[in-house]
């Protein structure tokens, strides 16, 4: 709260500057206000003031005296109409501004004071609040910038803050928001990001230098791989048929997993007595350097079951062998 | 108190003006000045000023000399964005300009040494972006963008900047940009905890709204594929690089304080997230690639050219013809067979390639087609990526398919 002995400075300034005249009554008031009998002062400066209510003597006192008594709304009502029935006043408006600070209402407190500095320009007082304002709203703005005031810092002891900051005044040096001790905060520590949602995908295991075979030795290799597997069948080398396949082949329906499949695929070629299967009009496509398409026609012949099928097998290179990835036929 | 002592006369505060922001004069002067025709086509894309623009505008104003202009446009923009610690700091030096005081960056606060200079280190590479934006050119990562995607990103890690572009025909049209914070250590990860933000092309795998989120990610988060199969091939570690925003009362982050995600602000993510969609694409290179329209034409020629004739070759699985494609080099991932089995069956055709120019890497481009079904499933198309590289200045060939 704003100290008496400026509003007396004003005043001063004021009476002996502006305002030659000079009535005992306001004398013995402003001596009551002195000895801080606020109560006092007040009710005689009613009646005064019932007596000659334009009397902005009597009425800065007022004023003055209702800050004394923290009635700041009060004061600045007071010291607002002031300014408005004497515009060409300075202090009304150096007073009001003073009691805007104090309420933290620093835009209003630097307008009320460039209006006390216009209508006197070399007014020292108000030149002197105006930096000090602008000093308080540089260091706001700086708080703020900090995030000084985030979370657990309420606007009173930010306030408080400031105050402080301003206890140190005539070091030429504007306080910090650091000198006050407050710890400092982590304006940011960024928490490690939680992993992303569930992302099976296995790595890619890339086939490394493929070594893409020349295009017609990859297209004989193929060839030669169904040839092979078409033998192996024949010499009921289960061993071997299987070994044609590659590790992604995919068990073909009803069979749920490649075990299962493969048990029966053993069973039936070891308990056939006789298999013969030939392949003819084999055509090979390639579709990148490790991946074709082979179609041929199928002639599988057993003592109990024969049958020709149009046969289109998938192959993949893997580890440098063409392997069947996928099997389909059509009558 | 105000009432307390004071000492010396103070000039009025015009009189001290420009000389005193000394700060603001080096390190705006070279940059802000002209910077008044690039906000103002900005503003043009964006359909209206955003609080970054009126602070520009405000330095801008700084480095005129016309300091209570300058205040006036700061002071707007901290009644949008409380929170913009840049524009706070700024406004401090406005007010203790006039106090005779400022002599340098944000000379009434001592110590936070560290939060300074990244808030300078912001006010840099805003101030930077704003200046050399570029006019007339096309950005040399975005080739061709299949219809699937509405939206692409392509971030520029040197320059703190993210540029989202629009598919108009599968031709990309700039539509605004955005500062964004990337990881303390720069761009380029190579593994899990080294703080830097991956280079590669990504894509977008989710959304996470952020009421389902920790506050440190704000509005929420846009989860991008890294390490993508490139990535794996070269042995890169990490996991959980995210586009996401910002926790409360923080309105943006230095230009390098994440732990290598894509950081934005909570208005920007809100509005990019609106036009995203998972799958979209981000590019994320170290400068952008900007060239001018025609040697942008020139090169989406060739390389569509290149890649139809391998289409052509593979669509007639006429042998061997396919091979003079594919490089000595080529790897393939083996990831998924099920497309394959689709091609083979001649149930999907390939089109509609997405075309992008791998960064960090040269002269290479990465394709992807739609393998649509033939007939109307209502099933969505299956991705088929390429990995193409120019091979002795001459030969576009294909070095790796991850799903090959």
């Amino acid at each position: 709260m704003m100290r008496a002995a400026s509003f007396l400075l004003s005043l001063l300034l004021w009476l002996g500057t502006v305002t030659p005249g000079w009535t005992t009554e306001i004398d013995e008031i402003y001596a009551l206000a002195d000895q801080k009998r606020f109560a006092d002062a007040m009710t005689r400066l009613d009646s005064y003031l019932q007596k000659n209510p334009k009397d902005a003597q009597g009425r800065f006192l007022k004023g003055l005296i209702l800050t004394e008594q923290k009635r700041p709304d009060e004061a600045i009502a007071l010291f607002k109409a002031l300014s408005v029935d004497h515009p060409s006043l300075p202090e009304p408006y150096n007073n009001l501004a003073v009691l805007y600070a104090e309420k933290g209402m620093y835009d209003e407190a630097s307008e009320s004071l460039k209006k006390a500095i216009q209508t006197h320009p070399s007014y020292a007082t108000a030149h002197e609040n105006l930096g000090d304002i602008y000093s308080k709203m540089a260091s706001q703005a700086y708080s703020k910038a900090l995030s000084l005031d985030s979370q657990n810092r309420g606007a009173q002891t930010k306030l408080d803050m400031i105050r402080k900051l301003f206890a140190l005044q005539g070091t030429e040096v504007v306080a910090t928001p650091a000198a006050t001790g407050d710890a400092k905060p982590a304006p940011t520590a960024p928490a490690p990001p939680p992993a992303p949602a569930a992302k099976p995908e296995p790595p890619p295991q890339p086939v490394v230098a493929a070594a893409a075979p020349v295009g017609g030795d990859a297209k004989e290799e193929c060839e030669r791989s169904v040839q092979q597997w078409a033998k192996d069948w024949s010499d009921k080398n289960a061993r071997g048929y299987l070994d044609a396949y590659s590790s992604r082949f995919k068990a073909p329906p009803p069979f749920t997993n490649r075990a299962a499949w493969e048990a029966h695929r053993s069973q039936v070629i070891n308990q056939t007595a006789s298999i013969r299967v030939s392949v003819s009009n084999i055509q090979v496509a390639l579709l990148n350097p490790t991946r074709a398409s082979v179609t041929f026609s199928q002639n599988y012949w057993s003592p109990s079951y024969q049958d020709v099928v149009n046969k289109t097998l998938s192959l993949v290179l893997e580890d440098g062998r063409w392997k069947i990835l996928r099997e389909a036929s059509t009558k | 108190m105000v009432d307390g002592k004071f000492s010396g006369k103070l000039l009025p505060s015009e009189a001290r003006g420009v000389i005193a922001v000394r700060w603001l004069v080096a390190l705006i002067l070279p940059l802000a000045v002209g910077i008044s025709d690039s906000l103002a086509r900005g503003e043009e894309r964006a359909g209206g000023i955003t609080v970054e623009r009126l602070l520009l505008q405000g330095l801008e104003l700084i480095a005129q000399g016309r300091t209570r202009e300058a205040e006036t446009a700061v002071h707007d923009v901290l009644v949008k964005q409380p929170d913009f610690r840049l524009a706070n700091v700024v406004l401090g030096d406005l007010y203790l300009m006039k106090t005779g005081k400022l002599t340098q960056f944000a000379s009434g606060v001592a110590g936070y040494d560290k939060e300074l200079a990244d808030l300078l280190a912001e006010a840099k590479v805003r101030l930077e972006n704003a200046r050399s934006s570029p006019q007339d050119v096309m950005p040399g990562e975005l080739l061709r963008i299949s219809a699937n995607h509405r939206y692409a990103l392509v971030v520029d890690l040197s320059r703190s900047r993210l540029h989202l572009f629009q598919n108009k025909q599968s031709i990309p049209e700039k539509v605004a940009d955005f500062y964004i914070t990337i990881g303390k250590e720069g761009g380029g990860k190579e593994q899990q905890g080294d703080k830097k933000t991956p280079i590669g092309l990504y894509r977008i795998t989710g959304r996470l709204e952020g009421g389902s989120l920790p506050g440190f990610y704000g509005a929420g988060a846009l989860p991008l594929d890294y390490p993508n199969p490139w990535d794996q091939m070269h042995h890169r570690t990490g996991s959980g690089i995210w586009l996401h925003g910002t926790p409360v009362e923080t309105y943006s982050r230095p230009p390098r304080a994440s732990d290598g995600c894509v950081v934005l602000t909570n208005p920007d993510f809100k509005v990019l997230s609106q036009w995203l969609a998972v799958d979209d694409p981000v590019v994320l290179t170290q400068h952008i690639d900007w060239i001018p329209a025609d040697e942008w034409r020139r090169r989406r020629e060739q390389i569509s050219q290149r890649i139809d004739q391998w289409r052509s070759d593979w669509t007639r699985l006429k042998g061997t013809g396919v091979l003079r494609h594919y490089s000595s080099q080529y790897q393939s991932g083996h990831l998924d067979d099920t497309l394959w089995n689709h091609l083979q069956d001649g149930d999907v055709t390939l089109k509609d390639p997405g075309i992008m120019s791998y960064p960090g890497v040269e002269n290479m481009v990465v394709v992807t087609w739609e393998g649509m079904p033939q007939t109307d499933t209502g099933n969505r198309g299956v991705p088929m990526t390429q990995f193409w590289r120019l091979e002795e200045n001459t030969n576009w060939k294909i070095i790796f398919e991850p799903n090959g």
